[in-house]
């Protein structure tokens, strides 16, 4: 077994669990190892069995099948009949609509857990006040809930999540209900709690760019599997799926139908009038899914003919949706460049840009240039 | 509802298990159990009584138990209950008035239940106690030693006779100068429909009991007919002629009240122009003490009874937890030579003691003045269900 | 481990694992305990008709007890009795169920309307009197009646009517249908009154006026918007009066019984007074039955609509419409049903229970007595009044504990089917602890209190037998309440996100914990209204528990009827006064509970 002792063992290790709500499979022969202090997200759209798999961990969900072990102990195994409620698995937990309780005070929110797990009362307001410190919410102990904004209930949540020190923590979506502003400020937040504590962190989340930008790894999956587990940068440059090619990413990825062919004395994928030399192992003629980012588009004096349809500037850059034979695409440009719609532009890409899939298997075909 | 059938036969087929036994019911045995043994011993009672009444020794016995509770056909328990209290102090009366339907109900199911709260059983069901409690041994007759020469031997064995009472016919004497009716097939007459009045037989068994006593009296109800209205043409299917006055006193409009004093209130109100005529107890007399406007009285010159008697008993239900203050309590109820406080609530017109060394109470007649049927006790037991599903049968 | 089949371990697996969640081990104990209380009860009643019972031997010498029959069941169906004890009752029964459901929902819906929709005079007034007839109990307005119209055929004294004329009322407009429908439909309006007004209050006025706008009629509007709209609404109203109606006892029987008007409830009393138990329990199946269908009926019917009544949400209007010249006769209608149903039925009980003579309505007739006086032979066969009565102040402290017992246990155990039932939502487990907490709702209150006389007077099961018991009536009482008490529990739960508890269950908290300070202080104003509720019924309950009083279990309820039965209507009055003043302090010092409970912030997060 790979819960052998070594520098990597990792904290949270899921071993073929699948979960069934009834006839519906949630979760799939579902195996995971996240590292210590690895900061690892699950992302997926709503229903691909993520919070399934949070929830699991946590000791709110019984799996049907499988093992969880977390830092080389079983917390769930059918085989050993083994399973520790939630509270004796120390970890901490944030949830989407944050779970403040009403009925007490900010104080007794944070509390809550420390009286629980029976610290000494007295050195309960000092880890109190020292969290809420820490998570700029001095001097808003005695409010309740409802009296806070948005953005200090969540700091509230992360606060009882952090008091007692667990090596786990485990976020369900936390920043979901909160507006983009605040996201933004609360992702950072996220990310210093996570360096500063060094706790191994998973967290779920169907929005990509909190996945991209907060994570060490990321795992996207799809009724109840992973699709692909790896960094950031990697799932958004090598999506290994046409699924994950179109969950990642912002704005979205263009897919676009191509042909395997030879011409001109180059092999390459035609895209209309567009050709992207290279090889792959597919016989000529076949079709493809050529998946290009917007912003890996050059608009320049080589390339495929193609016509604006439309200009969107977003302040940053411009958002170009033009012709290229009978495809609509969308393209990042510069934003000094200078186009109308209806006028006449050259687009091109690298082919080390694009990603190839089969539109039967849906997964990715290795191409490369010539 | 609809997710209900699934698991439905599952917990139907697991409980029906625990359903059936514990159905056996508790028959009439040859001797008392074991256990009734012990506390009839304990109590001295049944084959343990003793053979000479010492009231003092039962006061001493009594006083040890504290207390005494008593399920009483009759409000007026309460007056015994105080002037005992008085007579014998630290014994605290718990007195109840009931139905002696709920009565017999409640000892069964104390019995039943071996959730033993009555002492004392004071009530006119005759029929029930001895045909049903009796020989399941869930009551015990008492007589108290010193009364024995006193009372007749058929109002002591099986059971202890108190009193009699009597049902009889009410009139509105304010409206009527003498009795309107003098037969009881007058009450059948289209005069007097929607304006005769019976206490409800399902609910108040003494009213059961009368009619049963009527049907089995049939001859001379015939008889009655005859005399007054010739011959009596019965009705298709009905089978005598008791059985045919119910039937017409029922189709006469009858009101069914649901009390006693219901009849003779309505009755004896002043001022009617059309009041009605009903049957009550005899002892109801007392409410015009009560309420001296109320004016009734009794048809004594009624054909072919002016009054169906009944005996109120007296009775311990078998592990009464007070049985010494019971005795106490029943001897105290029995009253004395000149009627008695324990006796006095009684001692007014339609009661009489059962007791031959007392006269009767002021107003009453004796006895023998009267034409009264007595009840049969076992007759009522065996034809009560007869008679009440023939009730239901005509009941609208 | 090698020994047990794979397929059993995991059978093993899973009980231990179930039985690790909190709500699991809450469903399972219920489902226990409803299958003793509810279901078994049900069953035993079934098998008792069918057997033949040592009773039997009076007429049937050869019967032999314990043996099944099925004489019970065609002594009943077919039999020369039937009539008179099945088919005419039943009749009898619906007629006046149904009527009386008429009457509730015309005035109620009236009262309703004039109260939400229209600048009626009094309106907060009306609002908060209008549910007190619910609190009287429910032969209170019988007794009303009966002091007006009272003549001869019932005895003690002569109605205020005949006082007053000089005539006395006939007979329809004194005893039967008519006067039952009236009173009981009195005496239930509250019900359509709450659901109706309630409904129309989130009824956005928008949705009208767009017909409006579109050019329909006001009586258009009605028939095609509002009350489709309200169907719902009027539907549960409906079969909230009709199967109380059903199972109601006093009434029936105080206005029936003179003219000889049976229904099911006051036949099934007949029998088992009379004691032939079996015929009665046969005739509290058919109780059963008929309400079990109607409820049927009515989900069905509201199933497809239910949708609709949720699509109004928040911020919504209703319209106050003047109702200019029709204020005066408007008002005087609300004001008069208020008058008809609490203010007369009070006085009049007030009243009625200081009269020396309960036919003297003169003032020289005023009289004490019957509150403070001491026993005296020449009043009331030497009863002392109520205040000084041991009996009654006896009955007074039983009806209180009984109550406060039963709403305490009822809150519990509404908390517990809340907490299986939700938290274990889409599992069987939840599916049937929720049905069968339902169960209780369909039975009769006569039935209820037949069935469990049948069952209790012997030991049962585990349980000992509970006959005389203060015990027995606290769970007759509970089980009876359950189901209003599980909606309650079910509803408070939903509105507490699943996610308030995992919380701290992540941080450690254990199942009693998590109850106590999480779960209890958030539902509890939710369980306070079923709470309330179940206080308020059990304090002026006759039906269901008069086949289970005890001498020593007395309530102030059973010993009014028995004053009535007596012919002393006002210690009967007078004890109703003091019941409903009891009532009135017990809701008053819950809302102040409430009121305190509130001043803690209670916005419930989120999701709610």
């Amino acid at each position: 077994m790979s819960g052998a002792a070594g520098a990597s063992a990792p904290l949270v290790e899921l071993r073929h669990v699948t979960k069934r709500f009834g006839p519906v499979v949630a979760v799939r022969d579902f195996s995971l190892a996240v590292q210590p202090g690895e900061f690892l997200t699950l992302l997926g759209p709503s229903g691909c069995g993520k919070t399934t798999v949070l929830r699991m961990i946590a000791g709110l969900e019984h799996p049907d099948e499988g093992e969880i072990w977390v830092d080389g102990q079983p917390v769930f195994s059918w085989e050993r009949g083994v399973f520790l409620p939630p509270g004796a698995r120390h970890l901490g937990m944030v949830f989407q609509n944050f779970a403040l309780w009403p009925h007490m005070t900010v104080f007794e929110n944070v509390a809550f857990g420390l009286q629980v797990r029976r610290y000494p009362p007295a050195e309960i307001p000092r880890r109190v006040e020292e969290a809420l410190a820490s998570l700029h919410l001095e001097g808003l102990g005695l409010r309740y809930p409802h009296e806070l904004s948005g953005g200090q209930q969540q700091r509230v949540a992360l606060a009882r999540m952090l008091v007692t020190g667990p090596r786990l923590l485990l976020m369900d979506e936390p920043l979901s209900n909160l507006d983009a502003k605040l996201r933004t400020a609360m992702r950072a937040e996220v990310k210093r709690v996570h360096a500063a504590s060094r706790a191994t962190t998973i967290y779920v989340t169907h929005d990509q760019i909190e996945a991209l930008t907060m994570s060490d790894r990321v795992a996207v999956m799809r009724a109840g599997q992973i699709l692909q587990l790896g960094p950031p940068q990697d799932l958004y440059e090598r999506p290994a799926t046409l699924f994950v090619a179109d969950f990642v990413g912002n704005p979205m990825i263009n897919l676009l139908r191509g042909v395997m062919g030879r011409g001109q004395g180059a092999t390459g994928i035609a895209i209309g009038p567009l050709i992207v030399p290279g090889q792959a192992d597919l016989p000529d003629g076949a079709g493809v899914v050529v998946a290009v980012r917007p912003e890996d588009w050059q608009v320049g004096q080589d390339g495929a003919p193609a016509t604006v349809e439309q200009v969107q500037p977003t302040g940053s850059d411009l958002l170009l949706l033009a012709r290229l034979g009978e495809h609509t695409v969308l393209v990042r440009a510069p934003k000094d460049l200078r186009v109308r719609p209806g006028q006449a532009i050259r687009l091109s890409v690298a082919s080390h840009r694009v990603n190839v899939f089969d539109p039967q298997t849906e997964q990715a075909v290795p191409f490369h240039a010539a | 509802m609809r997710n209900l059938h699934g698991w439905a036969g599952l917990v139907i087929a697991v409980l029906a298990a625990a359903v059936v036994p514990g159905r056996s019911p508790v028959l009439a045995q040859p001797a008392p159990p074991p256990a009734t043994q012990e506390w009839l011993k304990a109590a001295r009672l049944g084959p343990y009584v003793e053979p000479r009444f010492d009231a003092a020794a039962l006061y001493e016995q009594a006083r040890r138990e504290g207390a005494v509770t008593v399920y009483s056909y009759s409000s007026r328990i309460h007056a015994i209950g105080g002037t005992f209290e008085k007579q014998y102090p630290g014994i605290k009366v718990n007195a109840f008035d009931l139905d002696g339907a709920e009565i017999i109900t409640k000892v069964l199911a104390e019995q039943r239940a071996r959730n033993y709260q009555a002492d004392l059983i004071f009530l006119p069901e005759v029929a029930t106690v001895k045909h049903q409690l009796m020989p399941r041994w869930m009551v015990f007759n008492y007589v108290p030693p010193d009364l024995v020469t006193k009372i007749p031997r058929q109002y002591r064995e099986p059971l202890l006779a108190r009193h009699f009472s009597f049902r009889v016919v009410f009139y509105n004497n304010e409206r009527y100068a003498s009795p309107p009716v003098n037969n009881l097939w007058d009450l059948t007459r289209p005069e007097w429909k929607g304006r005769v009045m019976l206490p409800d037989p399902l609910k108040i068994p003494e009213y059961l009991s009368f009619l049963v006593t009527v049907v089995q009296r049939a001859d001379e109800m015939a008889a009655a007919h005859q005399r007054k209205y010739g011959d009596l043409r019965l009705s298709p299917g009905i089978e005598n002629a008791g059985y045919e006055w119910i039937r017409r006193l029922l189709a006469n409009d009858l009101i069914i009240a649901p009390s006693t004093d219901e009849v003779t209130n309505a009755i004896g109100r002043p001022g009617q122009t059309a009041p009605p005529i009903g049957i009550s107890a005899w002892s109801r007399m007392r409410d015009k003490v009560r309420r001296p406007t109320l004016r009734f009285e009794p048809v004594l010159a009624m054909e072919p009874v002016a009054a169906v008697s009944d005996l109120t008993i007296l009775a311990i239900p078998a592990h009464a937890p007070h049985p010494a203050a019971a005795k106490l309590l029943i001897r105290w109820m029995m009253g004395d030579e000149k009627g008695g406080q324990g006796f006095e609530p009684f001692y007014i017109e339609g009661h009489l003691p059962t007791r031959t060394d007392v006269p009767p109470p002021p107003g009453m007649p004796m006895l023998y003045h009267l034409k009264v049927w007595d009840q049969d006790y076992d007759v009522i037991w065996k034809q009560s269900t007869k008679v009440r599903e023939f009730w239901l049968r005509y009941l609208r | 481990m090698a020994v047990f089949s794979p397929a059993l371990v995991v059978c093993l697996h899973r009980l231990r694992f179930g039985l690790a969640r909190p709500h699991v081990i809450i469903g399972l104990a219920l489902g226990v305990l409803l299958a003793l209380l509810v279901v078994a009860p049900m069953l035993q009643l079934v098998v008792t008709t069918l057997t033949w019972s040592d009773e039997d031997l009076r007429a049937h010498p050869d019967a032999e007890p314990g043996a099944p029959t099925a004489f019970h069941w065609r002594r009943v169906f077919s039999s020369e009795i039937s009539r008179n004890v099945l088919y005419v009752p039943l009749a009898n029964s619906l007629v006046t169920a149904l009527g009386a459901s008429a009457v509730a929902l015309a005035v109620g819906g009236l009262l309703a309307w004039l109260v939400v929709r229209t600048d009626v005079l009094g309106r907060t007034w009306l609002q908060t009197l209008g549910v007190v007839p619910y609190v009287l109990p429910s032969w209170t307005i019988a007794l009303v009646w009966l002091i007006l119209f009272r003549s001869p055929r019932a005895g003690a004294g002569v109605g205020l009517v005949e006082s007053a004329t000089g005539a006395p009322p006939p007979d329809w407009l004194a005893y039967g249908p008519l006067p039952i429908v009236v009173v009981l439909g009195l005496h239930y309006f509250p019900f359509a009154f709450l659901l109706l007004a309630a409904a129309m209050r989130s009824l956005d006025a928008s949705l009208e006026e767009s017909g409006e706008v579109l050019g329909a009629r006001g009586g258009t509007i009605l028939r095609r918007i509002t009350v489709p709209l309200l169907l719902p609404a009027l539907l549960s109203a409906f079969i909230l009066t009709f199967s109380k109606a059903l199972g109601t006892f006093g009434t029936p029987y105080l206005l029936g019984l003179p003219v000889r008007y049976f229904t099911l409830s006051t036949m099934i009393y007949a029998h088992i007074v009379s004691r032939a138990a079996a015929g009665g329990y046969i005739l509290a199946l058919v109780l059963i039955v008929i309400s079990a269908l109607t409820v049927h009926a009515n989900q069905r019917a509201i199933g497809a609509r239910r949708s609709f009544v949720t699509i109004t949400g928040r911020g919504m209007r209703t319209r106050i419409r003047p109702l200019g010249p029709w204020r005066a006769p408007a008002a005087a209608f609300a004001w008069g049903v208020i008058a008809i149903a609490v203010v007369v039925p009070l006085g009049l009980l007030l009243w009625n229970s200081l009269m020396r003579y309960p036919d003297d309505y003169s003032l020289r007739n005023l009289t004490a007595h019957f509150w403070i006086g001491r026993s005296d032979p020449a009043i009331a066969d030497g009863e002392a009044g109520i205040l000084r009565n041991r009996p009654i102040l006896g009955a007074a402290f039983n009806s209180l504990r009984l109550s406060v017992a039963t709403a305490v246990l009822t809150g519990v155990a509404g908390l517990a089917v809340g907490l299986a039932v939700v938290r274990g939502r889409g599992t069987l487990l939840a599916k049937m602890v929720e049905q069968v907490s339902f169960l209780p709702y369909l039975v009769p209150s006569i039935a209820f209190g037949a069935v469990y006389l049948a069952v209790f007077l012997r030991s049962w099961g585990p349980l000992p037998a509970l006959y005389g018991t203060f015990a027995l009536l606290v769970l007759t009482c509970t089980v009876k309440n359950l189901p209003f008490a599980s909606r309650s529990g079910i509803a408070a739960l939903m509105q507490v996100s699943g996610e308030l508890e995992e919380a701290s269950a992540v941080l450690g908290a254990g199942l009693w914990l998590r109850v106590r300070r999480i779960l209890v202080p958030l539902v509890a104003s939710g369980l306070l209204s079923g709470v309330l509720l179940a206080f308020i019924s059990t304090m002026r309950e006759l039906s269901l528990i008069i086949l289970l009083i005890t001498p020593a279990t007395r309530t102030l309820t059973t010993m009014t009827f028995r004053y009535t039965e007596q012919g002393l209507p006002q210690f009967a009055n007078a004890i109703i006064v003091l019941l409903i003043a009891l009532i009135l302090v017990g809701e008053l010092l819950a809302r102040r509970l409430e009121a305190r409970a509130a001043t803690a912030p209670r916005e419930r997060g989120d999701r709610l």
